[in-house]
């Protein structure tokens, strides 16, 4: 390749902003991470890349988009292509047994192979929060009422899928990890004939709805057994407690969202906004996926893609450095000055 | 009502979707080599696009609902939550060659057969899953030369009727794949749709 072809070719999976969309992304990342704060959750940083090993069984389906590399020793490595994974790889070596409930958030870039035409997949930068050892419904409660406050935060339009891995584990169980695969794709693809079980399962997982329409769906199925319906009216009491709280528009049941990772043992969401062709955010409950690092402790967390929902953010008038105006003066002296005083009056000015 | 927006292939499937969407109370035309329009009922902006770019518009969002063929939808690699399966446009996705053309490699083993055809993934990932090595030469049409002009002994094709074949002088040695037509949706179009989808696959499947 010539060095000018070089010079106007990206690589697929990088991203670059400037100037006013640069100051964009940041505001939104600042905004996103005071809210992490006044909720108390403490900033992680994860390293760009680690040994591939370690992750390659909780790949899934990313298995393929990864980027891996060899370091001077010889052994593999993978770069940074999802942030919970890596998070739950230095916490699981840094936690030890019994460790207070711990509440962690992160904003960074990933590195994922993308395909020439999907340059809309804009999955180069996430922003999350995980809350590790939080068991039960009130740690999934949570992570759903902050999911909430950050999409408020940014004023998105934005409405909540509440699934569970849980409900597809009780009604699939012992399924070899190959049927399991094509079991979970016939849900999330919505080929119903593929979907082995009985053709309540169909009626189950096909349904999205409020809780009500969801109780009176568990109703009339008569062939669930008591653990997948247990599950299955967890996931509906969620959403109620969330309704109650006032939320009843941005959260709905959906049990067709089984989760596409698969650490996923419990609740799972998608975020979907009017506009993107993609869930925006994703998270969900991952009890096992610490132990798999050496520290056995239950976890619920989300990411959000940043760029996905920049150009629907809500940011309202943004103080850019690119409307500063020159300071008054004709030495340089004068002008810091002049320009000292318009800073503190909270204009931006340049020498 | 905002309108659901469906993305339509141009091509030989179009006539029978209009006629089978017409006959359920949804009418439409494109008039004035437009490539938009409304259907008469206000439910739908349909819009009108190469068959094999569908899928691209569908990924993205653009249009929130398709209708093509199962093997449009293979050759792009996406995969889209299925709605509705059509009893038309049901064609085949065959391994022909030239008549009386003599085998000399072995569908299973070693030796590896050298294709033409459009659908590259499609054929790599059958004969791969066949176990059977493959060479592939993609070429966009006329496939039914390559054996007689001898680029390749087999070409991969749909057939409808067989009769171009026929007329090159092929004869279809194994059908690969029945192929069939279908709506689907962008996932989270769907998610953000799914009464109003819901509404019009109901429509579509009534007799």
């Amino acid at each position: 390749m010539n060095p000018a072809s070089q010079l106007y070719k990206l690589p697929q999976g990088t991203e670059r902003l400037m100037l006013e969309e640069a100051f964009r992304r940041q505001e939104l990342v600042r905004r996103v991470q005071d809210l992490f704060t006044r909720w108390g959750y403490q900033p992680v940083q994860t390293p760009v890349f680690d040994f591939y090993d370690l992750y390659s069984p909780s790949l899934g389906r990313n298995a393929d988009s990864v980027y891996r590399l060899l370091d001077r020793e010889g052994d593999l490595l993978i770069l940074r292509s999802d942030i919970t994974l890596f998070l739950a790889r230095s916490m699981g070596v840094a936690l030890r047994e019994g460790h207070a409930p711990l509440r962690v958030c992160y904003a960074d870039t990933i590195l994922r192979h993308q395909e020439l035409d999907d340059i809309a997949a804009n999955e180069f930068f996430q922003v999350g929060a995980e809350f590790l050892g939080a068991s039960g419904p009130d740690g999934d409660l949570e992570m759903l009422l902050l999911l909430e406050a950050v999409v408020a935060a940014l004023g998105l339009k934005a409405r909540v899928h509440l699934g569970s891995r849980a409900v597809f584990d009780a009604a699939f169980p012992g399924l070899e990890e190959r049927a399991r695969a094509k079991a979970l794709e016939a849900v999330l693809l919505r080929r119903w004939d593929e979907l082995p079980g009985h053709g309540d399962f169909r009626r189950l997982f096909g349904f999205i709805g409020n809780p009500d329409e969801a109780d009176r769906l568990l109703a009339s199925l008569a062939q669930l057994d008591p653990g997948v319906r247990s599950q299955a009216q967890m996931t509906v009491q969620l959403v109620r407690r969330l309704a109650a709280l006032g939320f009843q528009d941005r959260f709905c049941v959906d049990f067709s969202e089984v989760g596409r990772q698969n650490y996923y043992t419990g609740l799972v969401f998608q975020v979907y906004l009017e506009g993107v062709g993609d869930a925006v955010a994703a998270g969900g409950r991952y009890d096992r996926l610490l132990a798999r690092f050496g520290l056995d402790s239950p976890s619920v967390g989300f990411s959000l893609h940043l760029g996905k929902v920049e150009t629907f953010a809500q940011l309202g008038e943004l103080n850019s450095p690119a409307t500063a105006l020159p300071a008054d003066g004709k030495t340089l002296e004068q002008r810091w000055k002049a320009a000292q005083k318009s800073r503190m009056a909270g204009r931006n000015v340049t020498l | 009502m905002i309108p659901l927006t469906l993305a339509l292939p141009k091509g030989r499937l179009f006539e029978q979707v209009q006629e089978h969407f017409a006959a359920r109370g949804l009418v439409f035309d494109f008039n004035d080599r437009k490539l938009t329009a409304n259907d008469s009922s206000g439910r739908l902006k349909i819009i009108l696009v190469k068959n094999a770019d569908l899928p691209t518009y569908v990924h993205h969002g653009i249009a929130g609902l398709g209708l093509c063929g199962d093997d449009v939808v293979y050759e792009s690699g996406y995969e889209f939550p299925h709605l509705l399966s059509f009893d038309f446009g049901h064609t085949s996705m065959a391994l022909a060659a030239r008549k009386n053309h003599v085998r000399t490699e072995h569908l299973s083993g070693s030796g590896h057969l050298t294709i033409a055809t459009k659908f590259t993934r499609f054929t790599r990932d059958y004969f791969h899953g066949q176990g059977v090595p493959v060479k592939i030469i993609r070429l966009d049409g006329s496939v039914e030369l390559a054996p007689v002009l001898g680029l390749a002994p087999y070409i991969v094709d749909l057939v409808e009727t067989g009769s171009t074949l026929k007329a090159n002088g092929l004869e279809v040695l194994e059908t690969l794949k029945k192929i069939g037509v279908n709506l689907f949706a962008n996932a989270a179009y769907y998610k953000l749709h799914y009464q109003e989808i819901g509404s019009l696959v109901d429509t579509l499947r009534t007799s």
